[in-house]
């Protein structure tokens, strides 16, 4: 599977690339913020992403609902600060399957992956 | 209570020798253990009568009269497991026409002659549950005949009644309720399950109906039951939540960040209303029952952690006043100890005033002029705490003369008004605590200082040592307060001013120095545009005359506004008839020209207490002023005899 992480900390990319190691995941791109992170989306096709919901350029919201209605499905977890319930339960509904709570522990980031990839599995997101 | 299903069947019935083959005998099961949990068919009783091939008919007949309670027996070729004859069946074989002929002679296995079905046989391990709906399965026929049991250890078979499998059943189910309902009774969670719907089931915890107040939930919605509790917001994002819950394509572990009821505090109505609400703090937490394709209910525990939260609560509110302590013992340490021994023993007498308004008797209330008297010493303390830093009293004193200022204000004077400054009153008594306690601590502290080892690190405090200093930083620190710029320029010591005099002055240039800073000193812009040097400048000079002292305070500010103090003493109905009454209407009881009252100056009281002091000491104070350019006061104060003659 490949994943996409899509925040525009530069640490908290290489955080999360550094600390993924599902051995389903073959490959790993980064995107600093929505747009850029469309861009990989339709040239990659990543059946995971995680991403941030405040970002400069298209925020998460609406990049969670562009790669819901782009036709490739994928499993999306939000790794943000829940700074409003309101902001968390939109991106839930437009379509992401989970939500890590920044800032996270490695432990917490390898249990969402796991959570994650399993969810792709399961809910026969290509392989 | 017992657990046990148990129909024992323990005797060994002795089988005619007729019955040659096989192993001939009824046998017991395990004994059910006491536990309440089992609920297999390890222990279900069955029987294990065993016949041979050439058993006949009528010997088969001899068996289920002697034992009427024996659904069956069960039929093997040597070691072949042949099938079963159920008493059932075998009644109506022999019941058919001819039927005692046909089979009394013959061996019983011809009665399986024409049985299509096949046994029913479930392994030992098989739950209750399990076994009833595979009997229930056979066709219609055939749900009321026994079936077999093979033992999941030995391989071997029993014969059990279905009767008996019912019977299990119903006891079990009895027994999981009766668990259930202990359960709910004794948790002290309070547990709940939702539908889809968010209703509630019939079923949760009795400590649910305690956290709520009501036993009525059953079919309620959860929103509904919190509707009358909690804030909108919180109602609305719980009600999103409860939707996304049961999403089954949504990772439960990675919901739970987001649970907006992980805390939150729900208000409930006071029987008196009168009285404030109570509020409680509930911990929701949830869990997903998920089935196969879906979220088919919502288990929902909620912990009333209100004690835990006032706790909390406390806690950081003794941290607080710890910390409030601290800041005190720091600012004591900063003032000057004359004019804190005099603030405080001042403060102390107040109090004391207050405290003995208290012990009047019931229906008995204060006259207006022992609160007017009060009023105003309140508001000269408050004044001299904000000279000398003392943040803490200065806020209580300010709260307490707001509250004077309420009852000077009322036409009739209740015990209720006195009961509202109790508060206020009881927060300054624990400030006067809490300085006798750090001056003890401090004591403590001088005497732990004074060992030779720490002589030299004990630390000086550093603040005002007279008057004069105490002036100059409490111009200073008005000037960062009302972000105004003022030096305060003076050649004059402490040891200058006359010292039989030095209580009268510090009162009165205290409350000049504050009204110049208020009133008097622009902000640097309105100076500018006037074409002023940006920074006020406040002076203080003493001149010495043969039997006299002439003390000059001055600024450079607003100057007095004759036309709104001619206004204002109007209004007051004073009466203006020369330049003078014009002058001294100023230092009337209840004259301000200010339009806000705030916790430095302008509530109307100050010149007229300065008057009093020094019409006591028998001075005078002489205004003179320039609108738009100064502010100066003259006092004069006369010399005693002694200096008079030096």
């Amino acid at each position: 599977m490949k994943l996409l992480v899509v925040d525009d900390s530069l640490i908290i990319r290489s955080a999360i690339e550094r600390n993924v190691r599902h051995p389903e995941i073959k490959q790993v791109f980064q995107a600093e913020n929505g747009v850029a992170a469309l861009q990989v989306f339709y040239e990659q096709h990543p059946e995971l992403v995680t991403m941030d919901l405040t970002m400069p350029h298209l925020d998460g919201i609406g990049c969670l609902q562009e790669i819901q209605n782009s036709g490739f499905p994928a499993s999306i977890l939000v790794i943000s600060a829940l700074n409003s319930h309101r902001t968390a339960m939109e991106a839930v509904a437009r379509g992401a399957c989970g939500f890590l709570v920044k800032p996270f522990t490695p432990t917490e980031l390898i249990e969402a992956m796991n959570d994650l990839v399993l969810h792709a599995q399961e809910n026969g997101v290509r392989s | 209570m017992s657990g046990r299903v148990t129909h024992p069947v323990k005797d060994t019935t002795q089988l005619d020798n007729s019955l040659r083959q096989g192993k001939n005998q009824t046998v017991a099961t395990k004994d059910a253990p006491d536990d309440v949990a089992y609920s297999t068919l390890e222990h279900l009783p069955g029987f294990t009568t065993i016949l041979g091939m050439d058993a006949t008919g009528e010997e088969l007949g001899r068996l289920f009269t002697e034992q009427p309670v024996l659904p069956g027996v069960i039929l093997f070729d040597q070691d072949r497991f042949i099938g079963v004859i159920s008493q059932a069946h075998y009644y109506k074989s022999i019941s058919r026409v001819f039927g005692r002929e046909i089979y009394y002679r013959r061996p019983a296995v011809v009665m399986l002659d024409g049985v299509t079905d096949p046994q029913l046989i479930l392994p030992s391990d098989s739950s209750i549950q399990t076994a009833v709906e595979k009997c229930l399965d056979r066709p219609a026929d055939f749900v009321y005949e026994p079936f077999l049991v093979q033992d999941r250890l030995t391989g071997g078979y029993r014969l059990c009644a279905f009767q008996m499998l019912l019977l299990a059943s119903t006891q079990l189910t009895a027994l999981r309720n009766q668990q259930m309902e202990q359960i709910l009774n004794s948790v002290t969670d309070g547990l709940l399950v939702i539908d889809k719907n968010f209703r509630i089931g019939g079923e949760y915890s009795k400590i649910v109906g305690k956290i709520f107040e009501r036993n009525d939930l059953r079919d309620l919605t959860l929103t509904e039951v919190l509707e009358p509790l909690i804030d909108n917001t919180t109602r609305e994002q719980l009600q999103d939540y409860l939707k996304i819950l049961f999403d089954p394509k949504l990772i439960d572990r990675l919901i739970k960040p987001i649970n907006p009821a992980k805390q939150i505090a729900a208000r409930f109505p006071s029987p008196d209303p009168l009285q404030e609400q109570r509020v409680k703090h509930f911990a929701f937490n949830f869990e997903r029952i998920r089935t196969q394709t879906e979220i088919s209910q919502v288990l929902v525990r909620i912990e009333d952690i209100t004690q835990r939260i006032n706790l909390a609560k406390e806690l950081e509110q003794q941290e607080a006043a710890a910390e409030d302590r601290l800041q005190l013992v720091m600012q004591i340490l900063q003032v000057e100890p004359s004019s804190l021994n005099r603030f405080l023993s001042r403060f102390g007498e107040a109090l004391d005033v207050i405290g003995k308004l208290f012990e009047l008797p019931e229906g008995l209330s204060p006259s207006r002029e022992t609160i007017h008297s009060l009023f105003r010493q309140v508001h000269t303390l408050k004044g001299e705490a904000s000279l000398l830093q003392l943040t803490f009293h200065e806020r209580a004193l300010h709260q307490l003369e707001d509250q004077l200022e309420k009852m000077r204000a009322a036409s009739q004077l209740g015990t209720s008004d006195l009961a509202a400054i109790r508060p206020s009153w009881e927060t300054l008594q624990k400030l006067s605590e809490q300085i006798r306690q750090t001056f003890d601590q401090l004591k403590n502290f001088g005497t732990a200082a004074k060992t030779p080892a720490t002589t030299a690190a004990a630390p000086v405090p550093a603040g005002p040592t007279g008057l004069v200093e105490t002036l100059s930083r409490m111009i200073t620190d008005l000037s960062e307060r009302l972000g105004k710029s003022a030096t305060f320029h003076t050649a004059l010591k402490d040891s200058d001013l006359p010292t039989e005099h030095m209580d009268v002055l510090h009162e009165i240039l205290i409350h000049l120095a504050r009204n110049s800073m208020v009133h008097g000193i622009e902000k640097a812009d309105v100076r500018t545009a006037r074409g002023k040097n940006p920074h006020g400048l406040i002076q203080l000079e003493l001149r010495s005359h043969p039997d006299y002292h002439e003390v000059i305070f001055q600024d450079d500010g607003n100057g007095l506004d004759y036309d709104k103090i001619r206004s204002r003493a109007e209004q007051l109905g004073f009466s203006l008839a020369t330049e003078e009454d014009l002058r001294q209407a100023i230092f009337a009881p209840g004259f301000s020209t200010a339009d806000k009252v705030t916790d430095i100056a302008g509530r109307g009281v100050g010149l007229d207490i300065i008057l009093n002091s020094l019409q006591t000491a028998g001075g005078r104070i002489i205004p003179y002023s320039q609108a738009g350019a100064y502010c100066a006061f003259q006092i004069l104060l006369p010399k005693t005899s002694a200096q008079v003659v030096a």
